[in-house]
């Protein structure tokens, strides 16, 4: 999916800077203020998002070690230091690292149908075909879903809201 | 600056002249000049020419000056004429670039047999128009589609991001069906709803936009395009409708009485699944990094188009499915 988060906010902000605000009137003080805190507060999320994965890990494993210091030694105590660690150990892999996997399988298996219907049997060339098309039966229903709201779609989409799919696959 | 279209920076403006015959005039005229980077990089000379091959042909607008080297303007640019019209009806919904029109059935009737009509014209040109010199012509129609896929696979390469095994895919399938087209016509490239204006006091077209992809090719290659579900839409009943004009059988029906050409359905696929590809690449390669790199004058509107990177990738999959 190339509609990342960041581009979106990008072209935001550029339509805001050289379309919206430039055509405000000049004598309307609050709209201009307010035009400016947007594209403030865009740039801000632009500038957040490569960290907030990072930034809530730290404060979990701060709040962990703060727990754990204290005499409070209950069971209950006990339990959410456990949950803390399993949390921390589940969530190592920031979403750059997803990205960057999924990037690297979808090369290998681009590169293999290259060179499948170069020098491959008639044999390989189906497997590899299978193969891609049955990835794709799975993944575009999830990227027309993320999509839902661009107005694609005809009417009569069939096509299930995002949260419900992600439900079904449990995420894988 | 005119509102509409994603690839070409529009200028609306009106000029007090001396035309051609010596008379005094004013005339609205239309600006149509690249941007930094386009959706698609094509020729403004060969648009130029195509104006003025269909002038009085079919309706479009007036080709004036054309400064295709940048001697004048900023890019590449050429002044047409202003043609009065809407690409969706005032009162309808319709998504960015006319995309998702919704017309009336009376609209449909009278628009729909002009569309075939013109399209049908546009076709039975004579390919060897002197008017069109700046256009490629392979003495092999094979050599064309072959030309055709490499272009496109080089502009993937160029400026996809993210691998694609599936646009790998089609391009292999593209590689090892290639069709040989039984004569050469002039294909405008991007017929469809939205691409060209209407009156709405007595629904007729009043021009054709939109040249900017035309080249000598198989007819073929129009009508899949027309065909993709992407530009058209659906009529009440939920049946599927061509450009929201008439559904698939009728159109290819129609197509063949008026223009007198066959229709051959192998080759059709063929060019479907180009066609669907060629809008893959647009949306997720193309789009995505002219705006990434903030390289056109409407980031946003062109960002939103990778949005139909769903739907596109899905049809895509579903007529690989079908030859696999």
């Amino acid at each position: 999916m190339q509609l990342r988060t960041s581009l979106r906010l990008n072209t935001a902000v550029e339509a805001m800077t050289h379309v919206i605000i430039p055509a405000l009137d000049p004598d309307n003080g609050p709209a201009h203020e307010q035009a400016a805190l947007v594209v403030g507060m865009l740039t801000n999320a632009i500038d957040w998002l490569p960290y907030e994965h990072a930034f809530d890990r730290a404060e979990l494993s701060s709040n962990r070690e703060a727990l754990a210091q204290t005499s409070d030694a209950t069971e209950q105590t006990a339990a959410l230091i456990d949950l803390a660690d399993d949390v921390l150990l589940r969530s190592s892999a920031s979403p750059g690292d997803v990205l960057d996997c999924v990037r690297a399988l979808r090369y290998a298996l681009a590169t293999q149908v290259d060179s499948t219907f170069e020098n491959g049997t008639p044999a390989e060339r189906t497997a590899v075909s299978r193969a891609v098309l049955d990835a794709a039966a799975r993944e575009t229903p999830l990227v027309r879903a993320a999509y839902l709201g661009h107005g694609f779609e005809g009417p009569t989409t069939g096509v299930a809201p995002l949260a419900d799919q992600l439900v079904r696959t449990g995420g894988k | 600056m005119a509102f509409g279209g994603a690839s070409k920076v529009q200028v609306y403006f009106e000029l007090d002249w001396t035309d051609a015959d010596g008379a005094p005039s004013h005339t609205p005229m239309v600006l149509r000049m690249d941007p930094a980077e386009s959706i698609q990089e094509t020729s403004r000379r060969r648009e130029f020419e195509l104006l003025t091959a269909f002038s009085g042909i079919v309706p479009a607008p007036a080709a004036y000056w054309l400064d295709d080297t940048a001697e004048h303007l900023p890019y590449p640019a050429m002044v047409t004429g202003f043609v009065t019209g809407v690409t969706k009806p005032t009162t309808g919904a319709a998504g960015v670039s006319g995309l998702k029109a919704s017309l009336t059935p009376e609209l449909r009737n009278s628009l729909g047999q002009q569309f075939v009509e013109i399209l049908s014209t546009i076709h039975n040109h004579d390919v060897d128009d002197p008017r069109l010199r700046s256009f490629e012509r392979a003495g092999d129609a094979h050599d064309v589609i072959v030309h055709h896929i490499n272009s496109w696979d080089r502009i993937w390469q160029e400026d996809s991001d993210v691998p694609s095994p599936l646009v790998r895919l089609a391009f292999a399938w593209l590689r090892a069906n290639i069709p040989t087209p039984d004569r050469l016509s002039v294909v405008h490239g991007d017929f469809r709803t939205g691409n060209y204006l209407f009156t709405e006091d007595d629904a007729t077209i009043s021009a054709i936009l939109d040249w900017e992809g035309g080249h000598i090719g198989d007819r073929h290659e129009d009508l899949a395009y027309t065909l993709n579900r992407m530009f058209g839409s659906e009529g009440d009943d939920g049946e599927f409708l061509v450009s929201g004009l008439m559904p698939e059988s009728e159109f290819l029906d129609r197509y063949t009485q008026v223009s007198g050409l066959s229709v051959d359905p192998e080759t059709l696929r063929f060019w479907k699944i180009f066609n669907c590809l060629k809008t893959v690449i647009i949306a997720v390669a193309t789009a995505y990094r002219i705006t990434t790199n903030k390289k056109t004058h409407q980031d946003v509107l062109v960002a939103w188009i990778i949005g139909t990177e769903g739907v596109l990738l899905d049809e895509l999959r579903t007529h690989l499915e079908e030859v696999n």
